[in-house]
């Protein structure tokens, strides 16, 4: 008796100090579903590959940057998901380590569209699609590109039931320049298309929960949003709601990974899980956005939903983010 | 003095120097030892305090690539929109007090006065704002509020117009109000319990009305807890975005959610830390102003 | 025991729907059986509660607020009652000048304080942890307290404490025996300021957590990015439950009459 329980205190005690021993990797990830899909997915492959723990830091994107920010030399977080104006921002501040590719086999079925464009310090996981959800009981038949779909707004086809994103929610930059791409790259036009709407836009909405409320409850009908969103929505039981990207396309936003410097090796090793074919199928099930690994085949239930990735408009940060105050701070007055 | 500045005129003047003679902070003078019992709160507010202040003051000096400049103050005070908007501002934390003060007084001494279960009932109602989360309190706003909401259905069956109230100064308003309401009905309910009731007996027994002991008595006994509930809802309500974030629109904007946008939306720590030490500095201001009349007085 | 006047008990019934009208629809939406918040719910469910309080994302972090908030509480309380006494009680040069400084954290914007602490606390050494967390929650419900005290030292009697240095009291026995229990609704306001702030409060949670101590206003927050099921209107059922719970139970227990408030 007395022998077991000591050789039972010798394995605790052993277990214990090896899984103290080994270093924890922090990684960041939005609460709920998505922290299910790291949990299940990407830690998941991460520890049967390194036998180590991983530990999730929720929160939001901007505070995420300020964290590593404020203590560059030993990040808080490791590994960080973030938005995309956001990772620019880290890249800028010189926060990011270079991709080494031999460290990421995965790396190869990437298209170099969602690396290239990040200059070999992050990669993208997944992109979402910022396109139209409308409820096909008042609008059976929604025009089919974009330019017709705001005139209708505008001539007050939809009445006052027309839901927008704000210019200062999270994406509202974003938003502000597609506006300008469906205008030939003009953002003055994007501007006086904005204001000519709203009259019938009853919110322009800061918070994607908040928007999905109000649809819920049938008190707006046409809603500029996400499709992974939207999907997850419709899918609930709700057939009343459609969802499509206009013509020429919707506005692509990616989530990119990146290794923050000064972050244990095994970060690579979580970067290579979040982008391998596999587990990024079941991150797509998930989340029901758009991944970005070229080997992953959707099952026929999602096929058709998420986003066909040659069909979206990538915003250009490098050249476009410096802009963002400003177009903020025009929103603020004009949009009043 | 202070308490004859306030009640000392009238025929009920002696009920009136029957009151604690230290209503309002008399001083005494006796000093050195006595100051050690603010060393903790000093010594807290100096290490966590005015050293992030003064890395928000340090960063809010910084424009791009120059520094120190103050080139974020000078966008702010050249700028009509910002200052209209601080403006705005001031004139909705004004609203939200007053609104809280005028509600929540009455309500604050009920609570004061109720007996066993009405004054645990009465208590639970008071904080059960404040124990919901933001986000479901503005939906349940939406629900209230909006076009097809309690209140324009309640208004319909009256055979009224329905109101445009959702995204308007109006649900800011109100839904602030109602978060803001327990600071006010807490702070005055707490100094009314704690007065002392004699001398309201003592004026009902020389035959003054109860409005007037009210009015005479017991109001300016309550003075300070009026302070406390205004500075605290008037700071609180300046202060926060949230509500205002998500029952407001691009019309209804107030400095806080300015700053909101300049840290969280376009990371522009910078202006975000120069718009917050303006509003320090504002009402800071107004609070040494206060305290200024109120020493004048006394 | 004086009777409340008519109009009075009215005024609390019209207030009490005023201020309960929006919170019944939340804890309506928490029993809703659709996967989202729609009004009126299709259907009764307790599945959302059943969430919220097994679901392992809200009940840790559930736990690290009233850790949080209790500790926040009682270091103010530690902190804030002497500093109050002193503004109250005595005369000295600066004095306002003292005041206006103890009060200042009111004055600036949390999100502006929350950004400058995570830059400080990393400065001198000390990272996102529970120390940090708990001075920055210290730093701005001192002043709730701070007033609370104040104002309502500042309309009692104070004849009573001076009665007890006359009769020989030491100034410590004076202060639990006479002045505490005097000031007592004070503290009692300030605590549950200074916890309620504490509990709700995101800004500076959201950048002084870390993966161990994520408070619940955080976890929530995160989880309304990219969630929208009516957990979260479950999770603040619970929590008015709970505060309608331990209120009951306390009455039953010691009266809240006495326990709460100065009897007199």
């Amino acid at each position: 008796m007395l022998r077991r329980v000591a050789v039972g205190l010798a394995v605790l005690c052993t277990a214990a100090t090896t899984a103290f021993a080994q270093e924890t990797l922090v990684v960041s990830a939005y609460g709920g579903i998505w922290k299910e899909s790291v949990e299940k997915n990407f830690a998941t492959c991460y520890t049967a590959r390194t036998g180590n723990k991983l530990a999730i830091q929720t929160g939001e994107s901007a505070d995420w940057l300020n964290r590593i920010r404020a203590n560059p030399k030993s990040p808080p977080i490791h590994v960080v998901t973030m938005a995309q104006a956001d990772t620019m921002r880290a890249i800028s501040a010189d926060l990011i380590e270079t991709i080494d590719p031999a460290k990421i086999p995965s790396l190869k079925d990437i298209p170099e569209r969602f690396h290239k464009p990040w200059g070999g310090k992050a990669i993208d996981i997944h992109v979402g699609a910022f396109g139209i959800m409308y409820n096909k009981e008042k609008i059976p038949n929604p025009p089919a590109d974009w330019k017709t779909l705001i005139e209708d707004i505008i001539a007050g086809k939809y009445g006052k039931r027309v839901s927008w994103p704000s210019g200062t929610y999270s994406w509202g930059p974003d938003m502000i320049w597609f506006m300008g791409q469906i205008y030939g790259g003009d953002i003055d036009q994007g501007f006086a298309k904005l204001k000519a709407m709203a009259p019938y836009v009853q919110r322009f909405w800061t918070s994607p929960v908040e928007v999905l409320d109000s649809f819920a409850a049938k008190q707006v009908d046409l809603v500029m949003y996400w499709d992974g969103r939207a999907y997850g929505f419709i899918d609930k039981g709700n057939s009343w709601a459609g969802y499509y990207n206009p013509k020429p396309g919707a506005l692509g936003v990616t989530v990119a990974v990146a290794k923050v410097k000064n972050s244990p090796e095994a970060a690579w090793t979580y970067m290579d899980c979040a982008l391998n074919a596999e587990v990024q199928l079941n991150h797509a099930k998930t989340l029901r956005y758009a991944v970005t690994n070229s080997k992953v085949v959707y099952p026929d239930d999602l096929k058709g939903k998420v986003a066909n990735l040659d069909e979206l408009l990538l915003l250009p940060y490098p050249q476009e983010i410096d802009k963002f105050p400003g177009w903020v701070e025009r929103w603020n007055k004009e949009m009043r | 003095m202070q308490e004859q500045a306030e009640y000392g005129a009238g025929p009920h003047r002696d009920i009136a120097r029957a009151a604690p003679a230290n209503l309002l902070a008399r001083p005494r003078t006796r000093i050195a030892p006595h100051l050690l019992l603010a060393m903790p709160a000093i010594l807290l507010l100096a290490m966590f305090f005015i050293g992030p202040l003064l890395v928000n003051f340090q960063e809010s000096l910084r424009l791009d690539k120059s520094y120190p400049s103050l080139g974020h103050y000078a966008k702010f005070f050249g700028d009509t929109y910002y200052l209209m908007v601080l403006g705005h501002t001031v004139l909705f934390g004004v609203g939200v007090t007053a609104l809280c003060l005028v509600l929540g007084y009455p309500f604050a001494y009920a609570l004061a006065d109720a007996q066993g279960r009405w004054k645990v009932f009465l208590l639970f109602i008071v904080v059960a704002p404040l124990l919901t989360n933001v986000v479901v309190r503005s939906y349940g706003w939406m629900i209230v509020l909006g076009g097809t909401g309690l209140v324009n259905a309640v208004l319909g069956r009256l055979g009224l117009e329905p109101l445009e109230l959702m995204y308007t100064w109006t649900a800011v308003t109100i839904a602030m109000t109602h978060v803001l309401l327990p600071f006010a009905v807490l702070s005055i309910a707490s100094v009314l319990e704690g007065r002392d009731r004699a001398l309201e007996e003592a004026a009902l027994t020389l035959g003054a009305g109860p409005s007037r002991v009210f009015r005479e008595v017991v109001f300016p006994l309550s003075l300070e807890g009026v302070v406390t509930a205004a500075i605290l809802v008037f700071t609180l309500s300046v202060g926060s975005f949230v509500t205002v974030l998500l029952l407001g629109k691009t019309s209804t904007m107030t400095v806080a959610v300015l700053i909101y946008q300049q840290l969280m939306v376009v990371s522009n720590w910078g202006f975000g830390a120069a718009m917050g030490i303006i509003l320090l500095a504002l009402v800071l201001a107004s609070l040494a102003l206060h305290a200024r009349l109120r020493a004048r007085r006394a | 025991m004086r009777a409340l006047p008519l109009w009075i008990r009215f005024y609390a019934i019209a207030m009490t729907v005023f201020i309960l009208t929006p919170l019944a629809v939340v804890v309506i939406a928490a029993f809703n059986s659709a996967e989202y918040n729609v009004f009126p719910p299709p259907g009764f469910s307790t599945r959302w509660l059943q969430k919220a309080v097994t679901d392992p994302e809200f009940i840790g972090p559930l736990w690290n607020s009233v850790v949080l908030g209790a500790t926040t509480t009682l270091g103010t309380a530690i902190v804030g009652v002497p500093a109050a006494l002193l503004l109250a009680r005595h005369s000295f040069r600066f004095k306002q000048e003292l005041e206006a400084f103890l009060l200042s954290p009111l004055t600036l914007p949390h999100i502006v304080l929350a950004t400058g602490m995570l830059f400080y606390v990393n400065m001198i050494g000390l990272g996102s942890n529970f120390i940090g967390l708990l001075a920055g929650h210290m730093v701005i419900t001192l002043p709730y307290m701070l007033r609370t005290v104040y104002s309502v030292y500042a309309g009692i009697n104070r004849d009573i404490e001076e009665a007890s240095a006359v009769l020989g009291a030491s100034p410590i026995r004076t202060f639990f025996q006479v002045t505490l229990p005097m000031i007592r609704p004070g503290i009692l306001a300030g605590g549950i300021f200074a916890f309620l702030i504490s509990f709700d409060e995101v800004p500076i949670a959201l950048l002084l957590t870390n993966v161990t101590n994520v408070t619940l206003p955080v976890s929530i927050l995160s989880y309304l990015i990219y969630s929208y099921d009516p957990t979260v209107a479950a999770i603040s059922t619970v929590q008015i439950l709970i505060v309608a719970v331990l209120l009951f139970v306390l009455d039953r227990a010691f009266g809240l009459n006495n326990l709460v408030f100065t009897s007199r």
